[in-house]
């Protein structure tokens, strides 16, 4: 993109200079544009052209008047021989200029990905990539080579080369079962593990993953306190449905809108209280800011804390075995797109409230609604 | 009894009920019948084998695993029992080896342990990390890398 626009505003650039006060004389002109057999006559009626052209950009316009009366004279139909000739040079340039940006464009992108990148067979012209197409490229032209890692010790042998792909995607599946951060920085290791990670099985899988019903032994425990109505069992052949809408797993798995273990969602609420204040003349008004706290775990466990304290110094002690007296413990549920969270409040008799929430896919996705 | 000779020439008897957890083996023993003699692996070492059989004399009397639609059941690396845990505590040839063997003999529950330890190998490690784990070196020319940085930043903002 960057070449394309660099290279539209040398264009511009060009294509202001030629318009400037005509330092041309006719021949130049001609000579240029490749016309060669003109007789006399209207080769003097160019001269008076582009000399009357060139008084009109300098603002002589009756010294162009005189000019352009002549070359009319010598020449009826001048103007669209000039016309002819001057777009007849633009379009050559113009197409010459374009064809080398797009040979430039190609061959830095060849440049880019280290050689084994190949072309776009009728796709020069589309330089709109998105960054997923370029991955996509580069990692199809990858998987066309024997990967094999290379080893930091050479006296040691690169055990993980014995391992096929399958088994590799089958490890990820472990791993990003727990933590998809893990995967990331898996891929990121060399280059066979990066075409590895992007197998459509790992991220079929985390789609999957992502949607299954949370349980364990803590979820159970939870359960038993807290009223839940019983579990529905996930729909899998939804999902292959909705697959349809992305592009791959991998898209889907990025695109789609799920619940993170990763962070705490935090809904910050401000309200107004009136004051009051003697001696004076106005009514001051206090505003109460206060955070409403909420993270997931992935084993179903949930855990709500509505706080004044700052997120900065209050998120550290939220996790399952806090001392912290008011946080409230529960389960959260799937259901469809909607997120709901029963939580005990153990300070109010073993209330038991009820939260439902719409996940969305934005980067702080969450949408809190409370019942 | 089943014999079982691993692939330089060692043999191993086993009981019937240790060896099937081998599907490779249970679906040898259903086509073939039981015989006297030895059933060759050709691809697993007798250290390794060793290994193997001592996972399945271990794990005779688990249920079978649940096999139908095995994809959509995540599992997780960080719920490994005990006994497997000490068991699966080798060096990373012979944990490469193993997950190979149970790769080639078809025994689910101890693929599933072995890559759970490999994934536990590589969480809450960086890139660097990671190879200084496996022995490799860095292998991108720097343009790559920059993308697959840019690819993978889903995967470091929190």
């Amino acid at each position: 993109m960057e070449e394309l626009d660099k290279f539209r505003e040398q264009w511009l650039e060009e294509v202001r200079t030629r318009h400037e006060p005509a330092t041309q004389t006719a021949s130049e002109l001609l000579s240029m544009s490749g016309v060669g057999s003109m007789d006399a006559n209207t080769q003097t009626a160019l001269s008076h052209y582009l000399q009357a052209t060139a008084y009109e950009h300098e603002g002589r316009l009756g010294e162009a008047l005189g000019s352009y009366r002549k070359a009319f004279r010598h020449c009826a139909t001048i103007d669209s021989i000039y016309r002819q000739i001057t777009q007849g040079r633009d379009g050559a340039h113009a197409q010459a200029q374009l064809a080398k940006a797009e040979q430039n464009i190609a061959d830095k992108r060849r440049q880019e990905s280290g050689g084994f990148l190949f072309r776009h067979e009728a796709g020069a012209r589309e330089v709109d990539d998105t960054r997923i197409d370029v991955m996509a490229e580069l990692v199809s032209g990858l998987k066309k080579m024997e990967l094999q890692c290379v080893p930091g010790n050479a006296n040691r042998p690169v055990l993980v080369d014995r391992l096929p792909d399958d088994l590799l995607v089958h490890v990820l599946k472990m791993a990003g079962a727990v933590d998809v951060q893990i995967v990331g920085r898996f891929a990121a290791a060399c280059k066979r593990f990066a075409v590895v990670s992007r197998d459509a099985r790992l991220w079929k899988f985390m789609n999957c993953a992502a949607q299954r019903q949370p349980t364990g032994e803590r979820f159970q425990a939870a359960c038993s306190s807290v009223s839940v109505p019983a579990e529905e069992p996930v729909d899998t052949y939804s999902l292959y449905r909705e697959a349809q809408a992305y592009d791959g797993w991998l898209d889907m798995f990025l695109r789609r809108a799920r619940v993170r273990f990763d962070g705490i969602y935090i809904s910050t609420c401000h309200y107004l209280r009136p004051s009051s204040a003697e001696n004076t003349w106005t009514t001051p008004v206090m505003l109460v800011t206060y955070y409403r706290y909420l993270r997931f775990f992935r084993d179903g466990t949930c855990l709500k804390l509505l706080s004044t304290t700052e997120p900065a110094k209050i998120v550290r002690s939220i996790f399952w075995a806090t001392r912290e007296r008011r946080v409230q413990r529960g389960v959260w549920r799937l259901d469809g797109r909607d997120v709901v969270a029963y939580t005990q409040d153990k300070e109010r008799d073993g209330l038991t409230f009820c939260l439902e929430l719409e996940v969305r896919s934005t980067r702080d996705s969450q949408e809190q609604q409370l019942q | 009894m089943v014999k079982l000779q691993s692939s330089d020439n060692e043999e191993f008897e086993v009981g019937k009920n240790v060896a099937v957890q081998s599907v490779l083996i249970k679906n040898l023993l259903e086509d073939l019948g039981e015989s006297e003699e030895a059933i060759p692996l050709p691809n697993v070492t007798g250290k390794v084998l060793k290994k193997v059989i001592e996972y399945c004399e271990h794990h005779k009397d688990d249920p079978p695993p649940l096999r139908d639609d095995y994809d959509d059941v995540p599992k997780r690396s960080d719920d490994i029992e005990p006994w497997d845990e000490k068991f699966i505590k080798v060096d990373q040839e012979l944990l490469f080896e193993i997950l190979l063997a149970s790769n080639y003999m078809d025994i689910k529950p101890l693929l599933d342990l072995g890559c759970k330890t490999v994934a536990n190998m590589i969480r809450g490690k960086t890139p660097d990390e990671i190879r200084k784990a496996f022995n490799i070196v860095d292998d991108f020319t720097p343009e790559e890398k920059e993308q697959i940085r840019k690819e993978n930043e889903w995967a470091e903002d929190r």
